[in-house]
């Protein structure tokens, strides 16, 4: 029976069959259709939930791997990543307003977050003192338009000269929204055609290239 | 617009004075034919009709026709007229990576990006293209026998990533060299850029590959990429991700090259005939386009109610 | 100049952010039209209106939508606007206890399952949000809080999005183009992004999909200002002034070091 449901011909049978109703159901209003792309859907959310549980067995696996060979400079942090995982999931299981918990999500994991996603800010900065450098004309104009819309963002640019946010207004909403429809436009078809090919079969590259 | 003719009910008034009805409302029985804002009229005695929900129509018409020129491209391939396609940089970029990888002795790098942590997004089809590019990596990686390590934080394509990685070793006659937990797992964000920046601080790959649903990572990981010196390869179709992609990344792939990339690595011309379709399908828009706009600053509103239809 | 340690560079912008929350420099923050639109249409509605507020962003984005968060939210509550709540991201527990703790009212005020609900948590991304447009109820059975869906006397008046006067989407990436193309354009729902700052890739949706949105911490700064009360976003604006300043003399200073660079190896 696996190997049946592991043939290349199952799986693009079961691609298009999804695929297939869901544009169908996309343009066409028949009712049949629409209830079972429903029933669809909310089983494609529940593979997405159920997913979780794989992840979880794979960092248990990869971390408890390290802890066995004692990988260096990796493995405490698997016992912290391990133990910290048991003990969050057995008090969660019992009650998720504890002290413990609670505190971990709002004071550890909200901080941690947070720490990450300001490094975004750190690392912009050294990419940008490394990578706008006017080499061309092109590239003259790219950092001309990237500090209009600098200014126009930071009050600091009206107080310095009123016409810098009018210009930098301009960028924004005129400017650069050709550019960007443009991309957005393109990267939708580039999609749709990914999405053809694999429908017809032509993309092997998501199955592994079973045969 | 309808293709067959259906009956409906409606509730009436009859002025018995001047002997005419007029329409006092409708009455609409299940709510899940309405799908747009324009009412629809109750079916009754209805046999398999078939209704395109309006405002669809002209999406379904470009729909048909892709699907036309992906015929007569696979036909042209067929008979060896297959269009040409230009060459991705970044792809090419990807052999001469590994061998330096190769050469120096350390591992090869590749992650999807965030993608919001699901395939069940419009995130989705850009991870299936990365792993698409993924079973090209392996590949050359089972060959040249250099480590792959894979991040992600995206569970439902754990079994995907698997069996590309498994295929790729067993394609290339080393299946005993598949090591799975060279796919390494972190739910959520920031806990995935982190598992990367340790990766990348301590493991030290030679190249590092984020292509696919990238997030605010992007320019994380690239600089952090940088620091260690790796050569980069990026590539996204998301657009506020693609300036950090070209400022820290030797080779970037954007927009729809990540979708074409996989196809072109196959370099089997019935593969690669589709993005020939694609672009006569732009080409055809484009030219929409611009017939529109002179259109409809003629102040002939054809096309842009066409594009309502 | 052309190459400076990047450990300097880090520790120059941490030292010059510091330096606005210590002394605040208050400068005057201009209201854009893409904010003013959800103020306007904000002000149009009232008790009988319901606002969904979907949470599309994790508590790793806070610094730059909490301020628009809480200011909208504040506003929504002003009116006495009902306020349907739910989200995709698995730490928006903290966000909801985060706007509840800086708007008290939605406690004080506001009674739980007549003005407000929080639908909790919902997996499949885009899949998801086609869901709702057209039922909500197949779609959640029960609230966070384990209250069945037929109790919550808020949750009767919504079946659709044709039932939600207003979809705010506090996002950080691309949940604002689901709602775009299952509520707005399918279903004709207005719907206003707060999101981050880059998120000016919808800008081409505004405004015929996209009434309004607010981009980041100056969206913030601008929403309180309008509602007259300022608050966080006020106060980081001033960081961002400063940050911008920075970044814009750094970029000239590189390419200062690097022009004279090439010039001294011609």
């Amino acid at each position: 029976m696996s190997n049946i449901l592991r043939k290349r011909e199952m799986i693009l049978f079961i691609t298009g069959l999804a695929g297939g109703m869901m544009m169908f159901e996309y343009f066409f209003a028949v009712p049949a259709v629409a209830t079972a792309s429903t029933i669809v859907r909310n089983w494609a959310i529940i593979i997405s939930t159920l997913a979780l549980g794989l992840g979880i067995l794979n960092a248990v696996r990869l971390h408890s791997g390290h802890i066995r060979k004692r990988t260096k400079s990796q493995w405490i942090f698997s016992v912290w990543l391990l133990g910290y995982f048991v003990v969050l999931t057995v008090i969660g299981l019992w009650n998720t307003k504890f002290i413990v918990y609670d505190w971990s999500f709002k004071y550890v994991y909200t901080s941690l977050s947070s720490t990450f996603y300001a490094l975004t800010g750190f690392y912009i900065f050294s990419a940008a003192y490394r990578a706008f450098r006017a080499r061309s004309i092109e590239a003259t104009i790219l950092i001309v338009s990237g500090v209009l819309i600098l200014l126009r963002n930071a009050p600091i640019g009206e107080a310095i000269w009123k016409g810098f946010p009018i210009l930098g207004e301009w960028v924004l909403m005129v400017g650069q929204l050709g550019g960007m429809r443009t991309l957005t436009f393109v990267a939708a078809v580039g999609l749709i055609v990914f999405g053809i090919r694999t429908l017809l079969g032509l993309e092997r590259g998501y199955y592994g290239g079973v045969e | 617009m309808t293709l067959a003719k259906a009956s409906c009910e409606f509730e009436h008034e009859y002025d018995q004075r001047s002997k005419r009805a007029s329409i006092k409302s409708f009455e609409i029985e299940d709510e899940s034919y309405l799908y747009a804002y324009t009412p629809f009229i109750r079916l009754k005695n209805s046999e398999d009709i078939l209704l395109i929900i309006s405002g669809r129509g002209f999406s379904f018409v470009v729909l048909v026709l892709m699907f036309v020129f992906f015929y007569v491209a696979l036909q042209l391939a067929k008979k060896g007229k297959a269009p040409q396609i230009r060459r991705i940089t970044a792809m090419d970029a990807i052999d001469e990576a590994v061998g330096r990888a190769t050469e120096e002795g350390r591992p090869v790098h590749f992650t999807s990006g965030y993608a919001y942590a699901t395939l069940s997004s419009e995130q989705g089809p850009q991870v299936l293209a990365s792993i698409g590019i993924l079973s090209h990596v392996a590949a050359l990686c089972a060959r040249f026998d250099v480590p792959i390590i894979y991040n992600t934080c995206i569970a439902d394509s754990l079994p995907l990533v698997e069996e590309t990685l498994r295929a790729a070793y067993r394609n290339e006659g080393k299946p005993e060299s598949y090591d799975p937990k060279s796919i390494r797992y972190q739910p959520e964000q920031s806990p995935y850029v982190a598992a990367v920046l340790a990766t990348l601080q301590r493991e030290r790959p030679a190249v590092n590959m984020m292509i696919g649903g990238l997030y605010y990572e992007s320019v994380v990981m690239g600089e952090a990429g940088n620091m260690i010196g790796a050569t980069q390869i990026g590539g996204t179709a998301n657009i506020h991700q693609m300036p950090f992609i070209i400022a820290t990344c030797d080779y970037a792939m954007i927009g729809e090259e990540i979708f074409a990339a996989s196809a072109y690595v196959t370099k089997d011309p019935l593969v690669t005939s589709g993005i020939a379709a694609g672009d006569w399908t732009k080409g055809l828009l484009i030219l929409l386009t611009i017939l529109g706009a002179v259109m409809e600053l003629s102040g002939i509103p054809v096309i842009s109610q066409l594009l309502k239809w | 100049m052309a190459e400076v340690d990047r450990r300097v560079l880090y520790w120059g912008i941490f030292l010059v952010l510091v330096v606005p929350y210590l002394q605040p420099l208050g400068l005057p923050i201009t209201v854009q039209e893409t904010t003013k639109t959800l103020y306007d249409k904000i002000e149009t509605m009232g008790p009988k209106n319901i606002a969904l507020f979907s949470i599309a962003g994790g508590v790793s984005a806070w610094a730059e939508i909490q301020p628009s968060m809480v200011a909208v939210m504040r506003h929504l509550v002003r009116r006495e606007v009902k306020v349907v709540i739910w989200g995709f991201f698995t730490d928006q527990d903290l966000t909801v206890d985060m706007v509840v703790v800086s708007v008290p009212e939605l406690t004080t005020k506001y009674k739980y399952g007549e003005d407000w609900v929080y639908m909790g948590y919902l997996a499949g991304g885009e899949t998801a949000v086609a869901q709702l447009a057209s039922d909500v109820h197949a779609v959640f059975k029960a609230d966070k809080y384990g209250t069945p869906i037929e109790k919550l006397s808020l949750m009767q008046r919504v079946k659709s999005a044709k039932d939600i006067d207003l979809v705010l989407t506090i996002d950080t990436g691309s949940y604002i183009g689901y709602y775009i193309r299952h509520w707005n354009v399918g279903k004709g729902t207005p719907v206003a992004e707060i999101g981050i700052a880059m998120q000016t890739e919808w800008l081409p949706y505004y405004p015929a999909n996209l009434m309004a949105i607010l981009i980041g911490v100056r969206g913030g700064a601008e929403y309180e200002k309008l509602i007259g009360r300022l608050g966080d976003g006020t106060v980081r604006m001033d960081a961002i002034s400063v940050s911008h300043l920075v970044v814009i003399i750094v970029i000239i200073l590189a390419n200062l070091g690097y022009v004279m660079t090439r010039r001294e190896k011609k």
